[in-house]
């Protein structure tokens, strides 16, 4: 375990992918508890 | 150390002020409820009602001695809030310094403090004068509330006092517990006058307690006072007071620095500095976020109200606003970056420096790009449309969140930069905790821009809901980049902090902030009041007076740059009296 945190480019990687789940948990929690659909596509056609 | 028989009759008085307080409110509203009293309705005076005094413009009058009253109170009312926080940390840290720099700053605050309670009976006055009518009706509204008002008042100045003359007194053990205890009931007080004063206001805008037809009073003092929009205003003049004291008081050291010879003067004051834009910074961050619910909270009481404010008249206002945010955020930025020429440490962190500045400019180019230009015809042919192909979608809210938050993220960056640049981590996860924090910053910024291209793809309630995510991510940046600090940075190896090897252009920086912020809370203040457009009280007392009229932008300007300079020769009056009291004549010989 010690190595992983010892190695700072993998450490990136690893943060780089908690945080993208974080943000990614949060946007989609604050647009439904608005009452928003989140699954419902709204990208222009 | 046990405390006198006077300290215990003291506390004792202190706690029954606590508990007076609500009573009275309490009381005076139920009272009233009981005997039934109630009134036909508002008044609703013609033009021939309104006294005109000497060919005066009413409305100039009380916009000036409010606008005053507004900027010495909101200083007032601030510095005890973080002068108390300072002396609950000079106590824990047993670092006097920060304690002599809590009583420098209530030294200031007493010289402003009669100024505040003759700018507030001028005010008064001028109100009773001009608007009979309307201070009767509110005099109906708030009933005993208005007698609360004064008897805070007097509570304020007799813990002002104390508090400042009691300092050397009350200095150590539990004689300081019993100081700070002083300087939290003054702080209660002064929130409470605040909070009135808003209610009053606030009814204005969102009348509640009365019959929506005819202003009738239906309702107690609490239901009047607690307004749909009494909690938002509450929230943004709380958080906004800090950032103002603080910019001000750092105003205060710029001016002392700039004005000092000695080193180790100089060396105070810089530090002074450094914590007044801290508090400035501190409170400043969370302020956009308070003023959004404020707006939303605007929207959702009144549609008509809140487009009046971003979308009608008063919106080409916002573009002034986002000039002298920027304006803040800029010097607020350029203070920081000057200050890491403090520790030797610093010039490794001056190269992050321009890639900061680029945001802070970038975002507030975007902010400052108007949505609806005012063009001729000629004008729209060139451009093909009333809006620009590639600025256009720069001009809606989507675009302006987006580089509001992004301009918060790197500020916060540039503090944590000062931060870090006089503490050596000594942890051995220190390299993996640098790229949490870097990892974190990349992700939450993406996540920023990305919310703002969906809320601009997206219909307007996606819009608004997409503003959301937005701003938790930029208090997540915020929140969770100070913590993985903290624990990094805990035993760190401490840098020699220079106090005092500062330039002098970066003192000028504290003095834009005050006037920057001067200005702005005059401007929104100006705004907030003139949403109620012809009504005294929104949609049941009109405003009939030769000078209800919303002035043309032009107008507004010059008058709020008026008052503006007013209060900020008062400022420099005030600070040239706190020079002169703590010089002295040598004798002759």
């Amino acid at each position: 375990m010690s190595k992983v945190f010892s190695n700072k480019w993998l450490v990136l990687v690893l943060a780089l992918g908690v945080w993208i789940l974080y943000f990614h948990t949060m946007d989609w929690m604050l647009m439904e508890a608005q009452g928003l659909p989140v699954k419902m596509s709204l990208m222009p056609r | 150390m046990v405390f006198n028989n006077t300290s215990k009759l003291l506390a004792l008085f202190i706690l029954f002020i606590f508990i007076l307080v609500p009573d009275i409110a309490i009381a005076a509203a139920d009272a009233a409820k009981e005997a039934g009293q109630t009134i036909a309705g508002a008044p609703q005076p013609t033009r021939a009602d309104y006294p005109i005094i000497g060919g005066l413009n009413s409305r100039t009058m009380v916009w000036g001695f409010a606008q005053m009253h507004l900027f010495l109170a909101a200083f007032v009312l601030a510095v005890p809030m973080f002068a108390i926080a300072m002396e609950y940390v000079g106590h824990l840290t047993k670092d006097e310094r920060y304690d002599a720099m809590a009583h420098e700053f209530m030294k200031i605050t007493m010289s402003a403090y009669s100024l505040t309670a003759l700018f507030g009976g001028s005010l008064a006055l001028a109100l009773f004068l001009f608007y009979p009518q309307l201070m009767e009706y509110l005099m109906k509204v708030f009933r005993g509330q208005f007698l609360i008002y004064p008897v805070l008042f007097l509570l304020e100045s007799v813990t002002l006092y104390v508090y400042y003359y009691s300092w050397n007194s009350l200095r150590y053990g539990n004689r300081k517990w019993f100081h700070m205890t002083i300087g939290l009931l003054l702080n209660t007080v002064g929130l409470s006058l605040m909070f009135i004063a808003n209610a009053w206001a606030t009814f204005m805008m969102s009348p509640s307690g009365v019959d929506p037809t005819t202003g009738a009073v239906i309702g107690t003092v609490w239901e009047a006072t607690r307004n749909p929009l009494w909690n938002p205003v509450n929230l943004h003049r709380f958080v906004a007071n800090i950032a103002y004291g603080g910019a001000i008081v750092g105003g205060y050291a710029a001016y002392m620095f700039l004005a000092s010879k000695k080193k180790d003067v100089k060396a105070h004051y810089d530090w002074m500095g450094y914590t007044s834009n801290f508090i400035a910074i501190a409170g400043f961050l969370p302020l956009p976020f308070a003023g959004y619910w404020l707006m939303a909270e605007i929207y959702a009481y009144s549609q008509q109200m809140g487009i009046t404010a971003m979308g009608g008249i008063l919106a080409w206002l916002f573009i002034i606003q986002a000039v002298l945010i920027g304006t803040i955020m800029l010097a607020a930025n350029y203070y920081l970056w000057c200050g890491l020429m403090r520790t030797d440490r610093g010039a490794q962190y001056a190269r992050y420096v321009k890639y900061i500045a680029v945001v802070i400019v970038g975002g507030f180019l975007v902010w400052v790009t108007p949505h609806s230009l005012i063009l001729t015809t000629d004008e729209i042919r060139m451009l093909g449309g009333t809006h620009h192909k590639f600025l256009g979608p720069l001009g809606i809210m989507p675009a302006k969140n987006t580089a509001v938050n992004l301009m918060l993220v790197f500020t916060f960056l540039s503090l944590q930069m000062f931060y870090r640049s006089s503490r050596v981590p000594t942890v051995k996860w220190a390299k993996a905790g640098n790229m949490a924090i870097i990892a974190l910053y990349i992700i939450g910024c993406i996540n920023i821009v990305f919310a703002g291209l969906y809320g601009y793809i997206t219909p307007t309630v996606y819009k608004v809901g997409a503003a959301v995510p937005q701003v938790v991510s930029t208090l997540s940046i915020i929140v969770f980049a100070a913590t993985i600090d903290a624990f990094m940075l805990r035993g760190a190896k401490s840098e020699k902090v220079h106090w005092g090897r500062m330039s002098e252009r970066s003192q000028y920086a504290l003095f834009v902030l005050p006037v920057a912020f001067t200005w702005l809370m005059g401007l929104m203040g100006y705004i907030r009041s003139s949403l109620r457009t012809h009504w005294h009280v929104y949609t049941i007392m009109k405003d009939q007076s030769a000078d209800a009229y919303i002035p043309t932008i032009g107008q507004a300007g010059n008058t709020i740059t008026a008052i503006t300079l007013s209060f900020m020769a008062i400022m420099v009056f005030v600070f040239w009296l706190s020079r002169l009291g703590a010089s002295s004549q040598e004798k002759p010989i």
